[in-house]
């Protein structure tokens, strides 16, 4: 496999989760991803495709295997330059959407900007808001929105520092059948607009089949 | 992140504003938890120590001699000048002058006015007084809390104030005015006059056999008792009749060894003073480590009773010493007097190795703190310390358990550990460092209020203590509390894994929620719901829960230990005003100065006459108290026990002599009758069927016949041993039957020396009383065995006829109604008057008046028979009276003295009160109680909040399950249930602290030995609950509170909202 032209690549990455029974959550797995390619990861409750994610979007550790990001290897990073590669490099999109609730909607997209130091472009923060559909909610904050816009949002936090990989577990989970359709448009947008390699992980066909690439997850084995 | 990242946190903070202002308050409740217990702790023993000053005085050593003039930590405080003890004369038995019929000496009682009759009430006496001469001046008196009850302090030679006590034991009044006469020793031997004359007496006699090789002393010489218990023969005491036969002339007459006879020799002179004032009692309350003393001195008597000027006192010529006083130095009282005072005591003690020098360490004043001792002390700070900080870490895990979302979602969106560290520093640094600094600014100032209330409310004056060390605690637990609850913040964020929840159970926990679920599944219930949420959310965290618990649990057994204390000072002080000990209520007595009630004067116009013994408190009187004063006295509320006494040892010697009126004789026996306490003694024989006569002897008496003025109710009292077929009630009533008691128990009484005696009876039948150890020969009578009873070989039953012989021919016969075993019939008799002593012969009988009547009237048939001269009667004249309530004291002293004024009684009267107990108890009421109330208050308002802040974040689950479909009635049930087992460790460690608190008391008293082996019993289930349960009532009360206020809040007993 050649790791420069992956976006996302990870190589033998396994993860138990121990107890009085020993969970393994995810055997050992390669995966990578390419630019502007859009993955949808499926599988029942419990297989472990929640795992993947979180440790692709290094939100937890793999107990083996190696992570790169890009080309560069952020396995073994230490704290501050894991955490500044997560918010440079990787957006996150969640199921529960996971926004600040005391921050407004503009707020909660710029927050993660400004947590690298950097100052936000409003025009551009607004155009990305606009083209989300969510401009008139800038100044609502998280319970004043509807499940819809809160998920916008978080999508529009997630694309707002411009990461080289968006990974989004169950984006459509809390959203209705209309909704749903409409963030699985709008990731597909983003991954061709804006050549944002997206990964995410529904147990929804329907939502899989939005996706270039459909990977199937079984009892923490992945198949393709 | 920069600053414009900053500015959005810290715009965040503001937008929670609710929340951190929940935090603020929780806050300050955790540090005022902290900050007011301590600085109540150090106040209130700063109170107690001041407390201890007033009532013991500040002095630390007090000592004769320089030995500590320059010693390191002693301050110089005054001294006291001591002189000599003050002696009273106690006329011997034969100090009567023949002539006049009055004794030598002075008396002990005054002969009281023919208008009045002395009643005076009194509390404990004495038999010694410690009393001594001294001066001091008013400062000294001042600075120690020496106060006076009346009057002033000596100003001019002649003027004298006196101790209390020292008045009670010499026998005076407390008029201020009266002159006051005593006898002072030039020579010093600290040694009773009494006692002096004895042993030269018994000196002499010794003298006498040693000049008088196997002689014997004459049987009528009247030794002395050799009370040396070691001796194997026992000397008789003494006569107890003044007027005793002439003893031989070579033998030393006791009437030589007199007081007066002795003056010479005993270098005393005579003193005269005014009495000005009474001081309160204070050589007797100040309490400490005697060193040095001769076993059995008391060192009260080196604290003068008797105060004079200086002038009078370097007048009078007597062996004189200096008390010198010396208190901590100002630098040693500062802080922890008490365990400055402790060290400094044990120095004193190691270091004073001369046997010669006589000090007195006060420590009461000192080494009496908070909790008892400054160990204790100590370990209740750390407690409250480590108590608080439990407390503030729990609201510090709490706040940051509820924000972790935030701080991890943070690090999911790219913030490093640091960043997200310094974060929830800041935010809680901002919640919490404000409010608690403020917090603790404000219980200083709290502090200082409560001191200055505590000080008004209880009159002792104390400023507010401020210790360095315990404000450097205070801030060192709100920052130490602080600083390891960030760290473990720390911990938590720098984990392995970025997760917002955590992510799965301990394996205790989880293996105890699988047991849980099998059971439920068991039981076939579905179980979606909160309890089991609840469950689960306390097991994912453990430590917070049973960490409340605990705190709640110690922090209620604080309570209870103060509870404790306070209600156990409450019970003394009101079980020492109900009258169980010897004083009444609230007071240790009741002084009624002169308390007089008119008599009518008898026929021939004589006054009382005054007729000492050897004891010297003989007093004749013609008339005692009406039974209708009597009768008003017990009627009054808060009257306890009444306590009747005659002034004479029970004794009052009536002399007939000269009275030759039967109808006198008969209306004065009425008249006694009538006063409703009236005994009779008889003396005479006690003939049997057998013809065996036995002759009584005065002392001591095998038989005795009493008269009782409620015939009727003493014969239902012991109808059940009657023979029905014998017994007659009028028979009874009419003077012809009598009961008989009969001793069961084998407790004979004789002279207390074992022996029994006969005494010998002259052929006219004259008894010939005092005399004891005549023979057979002598007497013709046999003399009473050791054990009558066996060769008596005679038992007394109902149908015998029993004879009692009053001189020559004079008999009087009745027939036996019953026989009743002498101990049950003191059980029953007991309800008609509060002396049964007559009980305890080996036969007595009850008769009724009617039968005393013939007696009286067969003596005086013979008016010659000398027999009939004198009698005694036994009537009262005095009264004991101890009340029983605290509240009525002024209104039933009030009631007494408008009875005496009714019974033209001149009454004045003033109460001493307890003040030892009374201040006692209102120190530990002000210490414990204001503590244990301030703590209790201070932990429910902390566990509310708690609860509060559970309720919230409880709030959201409920509502998941609510629309899970969960009905709001199970969730009702289910938050009941929670809020019973958030209480169940405290609610199970109530009847724990029960049984410690019932241990010890010292309540589990007897082991019974069953096959299973021995069994604890409770000996009194009654003392168990009031002494044991009822100071306890609070703590189920504050756990049904809490309980109470959980539900509540819960929302367990109100209606959901849809």
């Amino acid at each position: 496999m050649e790791t420069a032209k992956y976006v996302l690549e990870a190589r033998g990455i396994s993860r138990t989760y121990k107890g009085e029974v020993p969970v393994y959550a995810l055997k050992e797995t390669d995966l990578a991803f390419t630019e502007g390619e859009f993955v949808a990861i499926i599988g029942r409750s419990g297989s472990g495709k929640s795992t993947l994610l979180r440790i692709l979007a290094t939100l937890d550790v793999s107990d083996t295997g190696e992570l790169y990001i890009e080309g560069e290897k952020v396995s073994g990073l230490k704290d501050a330059e894991l955490a500044r590669f997560r918010r440079r490099r990787i957006g996150f999109i969640y199921q529960d959407y996971n926004l600040f609730p005391e921050y407004t909607a503009y707020e909660n997209i710029v927050f993660p900007i400004h947590l690298d130091g950097r100052t936000e472009d409003k025009a551009a923060v607004e155009k990305l808001m606009e083209d989300l559909g969510i401009l008139h909610c800038r100044d609502k904050f998280p319970h004043e929105m509807s499940g819809g816009e809160q998920q916008r949002t978080s999508i529009a936090r997630a694309l707002a520092t411009e990461p080289a990989v968006i990974l989004a577990d169950e984006p459509t989970g809390n959203l209705d059948a209309e909704n749903s359709q409409k963030v699985a448009e709008l990731l597909k947008f983003c991954s061709e607009e804006y050549r944002r390699t997206i990964v995410m992980v529904t147990h929804d066909q329907g939502m899989a089949n939005y996706a270039d690439r459909i990977i199937r997850i079984s009892d923490g084995v992945v198949t393709e | 992140m920069d600053d414009y990242g900053w500015g959005m946190f810290k715009k965040g903070l503001k937008r929670r504003s609710k929340e951190v202002r929940r935090m603020r308050v929780m806050t300050c409740l955790a540090v005022f938890f902290l900050a007011l217990t301590l600085l109540l702790q150090d106040n209130l023993n700063a109170y107690r120590m001041q407390a201890n000053y007033m009532d013991f005085g500040s002095w630390a050593v007090r000592c004769e001699g320089e030995e500590f003039e320059n010693r390191s930590g002693l301050v110089p405080c005054g001294s006291v000048l001591r002189g000599s003890m003050l002696y009273r004369l106690y006329p011997g038995p034969l100090d009567i002058d023949p002539e006049t019929e009055e004794p030598y000496g002075e008396s002990r009682f005054d002969v009281v006015p023919e208008d009045r009759i002395s009643v005076s009430f009194y509390s404990n006496s004495r038999n010694n007084s410690l009393a001594s001469l001294g001066t001091f001046d008013e400062r000294f008196a001042a600075e120690q809390n020496i106060g006076l009850y009346e009057g002033r302090w000596p100003q001019a030679d002649d003027e004298i104030v006196m101790e209390l006590y020292a008045l009670e034991e010499l026998g005076y009044s407390y008029e201020l005015g009266q002159e006051l006469s005593f006898y002072l020793a030039e020579r010093d031997d600290k040694v009773f006059l009494n006692a002096e004359c004895e042993q030269a007496y018994l000196k002499a006699c010794e003298e006498w056999r040693a000049s008088h090789p196997g002689e014997e002393p004459p049987e009528d010489a009247g030794e002395y008792f050799d009370d040396d218990e070691e001796d194997d023969e026992q000397v008789i005491i003494g006569s107890d009749e003044p007027d005793e036969a002439p003893i031989g002339d070579e033998y030393p007459r006791r009437d030589n060894f007199t007081i007066e006879k002795l003056f010479g020799e005993m270098q005393l002179y005579k003193v005269t003073f005014r009495l000005v004032g009474i001081m309160e009692r204070y050589s007797v309350g100040w309490d400490g480590i005697v060193n040095g003393y001769a076993e059995g001195m008391d060192s009260r008597s080196w604290l003068p009773s008797a105060v004079v000027t200086r002038a009078e006192f370097d007048s009078l010529t007597m062996d004189k010493a200096e008390q010198r006083f010396y208190e901590l130095s100002p630098e040693l009282k500062r802080g922890r007097v008490w365990e400055t005072a402790e060290e400094l005591f044990t120095n004193i003690e190691n270091s004073v190795t001369d046997d010669s020098v006589l000090y007195v360490l006060n420590r009461s004043a000192y080494t009496n703190p908070l909790w008892g001792n400054s160990g204790m002390y100590r370990g209740m700070t750390a407690l409250l310390i480590v108590l608080s900080a439990c407390i503030i870490a729990y609201l510090m895990a709490s706040y940051l358990g509820k924000r972790r979302p935030f701080f991890m979602r943070m690090r999911e969106i790219g913030a490093s550990t640091g960043e997200v560290f310094s974060m929830a520093a800041y935010e809680c640094v901002l919640s919490v460092i404000p409010a608690a600094l403020i917090t603790f600014a404000a219980s200083y100032l709290v502090g200082v209020i409560a001191v200055f209330i505590v000080s008004k409310a209880t009159g002792v004056p104390f400023r507010f203590a401020f210790s360095l060390r315990t404000m450097l605690l205070i801030l060192a637990c709100i920052a130490g509390t602080l600083a390891l609850s960030l760290a473990a913040a720390l911990l938590i964020f720098a984990g392995r894994g970025i997760t917002a929840k955590r992510q799965g159970l301990g394996r205790s926990a989880a293996r105890s929620i699988k047991r849980r679920s099998a059971r439920k599944e068991r039981s076939q219930r579905v179980y979606l719901s909160l309890s089991e949420t609840l469950v689960r959310d306390r097991r994912l965290h453990r430590i917070k829960t049973w960490s409340l618990r605990i705190v709640s649990i110690l922090v209620c057994g604080v309570i209870l230990l103060c509870t404790f204390i306070t209600t156990y000072w409450i019970k003394n002080y009101k079980t020492f005003s109900t009258g169980y000990c010897d004083v009444s209520a609230g007071v240790q007595g009741i002084y009624v100065r002169q308390c007089s009630i008119p008599y009518k004067p008898n026929k021939w116009g004589k006054s009382p006459k005054i007729k000492m013994n050897e004891h010297g408190t003989c007093m004749t009187v013609d008339t005692v108290l009406p039974k209708a004063f009597m009768d008003e006295i017990e009627s009054l509320p808060g009257v306890g026990e009444l306590s009747w006494y005659g002034r004479d040892d029970d004794k009052v010697i009536l002399d007939w002599e000269g009275k030759e009126e039967d109808a006198f004789l008969i209306s004065l026996f009425h008249a006694y009758l009538e006063a409703g306490n009236l005994r009779r003694k008889e003396y005479g024989s006690l003939d049997l069927e057998n013809g065996t006569q036995y002759k009584t002897a005065k002392e001591p008496e095998m038989f005795a016949l009493y008269g009782n003025s409620q015939p009727e109710t003493a014969w239902k009292l012991l109808e059940k041993w009657l023979d029905p077929a014998v017994a007659d009630l009028d028979a009874f009533l009419s003077g012809d039957q009598v009961i008989v008691m009969v001793d069961d128990k084998g407790i004979i009484l004789t002279d207390g020396a074992g022996k029994h005696y006969s005494i010998p009876v002259d052929e006219d039948g004259v008894v010939n009383t005092g005399n004891n150890g005549s023979s057979e020969e002598e007497t013709g009578l046999q003399a009473l065995p050791d054990d009558p009873w066996e060769e008596l070989g005679h038992s007394f039953e109902p149908g015998d006829t029993i004879t009692y012989r009053y001189g020559k021919e004079k008999t009087l016969d009745a027939v036996i109604a019953g026989v009743v075993p002498s101990s049950q019939a003191k059980e029953e008799l007991v309800k008609l008057s509060g002396d049964t002593r007559f009980v305890n012969k080996l036969v007595a009988a009850i008769c009724s008046p009617a039968f005393l009547e013939k007696a009286v009237k067969l003596i005086k048939q013979d008016p010659e028979d000398p027999t009939g001269a004198l009698d005694e009667l036994t009537c009262y004249n005095g009264v004991r009276i101890r009340l029983n309530e605290i509240s009525v004291n002024e209104s039933t002293l009030k009631s007494i003295s408008n009875i005496c004024a009714k019974y033209n009684v001149e009454y004045s009267n003033w109460v001493e009160n307890k003040e030892m107990m009374r201040r006692e108890m209102l120190h530990n009421l002000a210490t414990y109680g204001l503590f244990g109330a301030m703590l209790a208050v201070l932990f429910f308002f902390v566990i509310s909040s708690v609860q509060n802040d559970e309720n919230a974040r409880l709030a959201e689950k409920i509502s998941i399950l609510r629309r899970a479909g969960t009905e709001r009635s199970s969730i009702k049930k289910q938050r009941m249930a929670d809020a019973f087992r958030q209480t169940l460790p405290l609610l199970l460690s109530l009847p724990v602290f029960v049984l410690l608190s019932a241990y010890r008391q010292g309540l589990f008293k007897q082991f019974i030995s069953t096959d299973k082996g021995d069994v604890i019993i409770f000996p009194n289930v009654s003392t168990f609950l009031v002494n044991v349960i009822g100071p306890q009532v609070i703590l189920p009360a504050l756990a049904v509170l809490m309980l109470i206020y959980w539900l509540i809040t819960s929302g367990a007993l109100r209606r959901e909202k849809e």
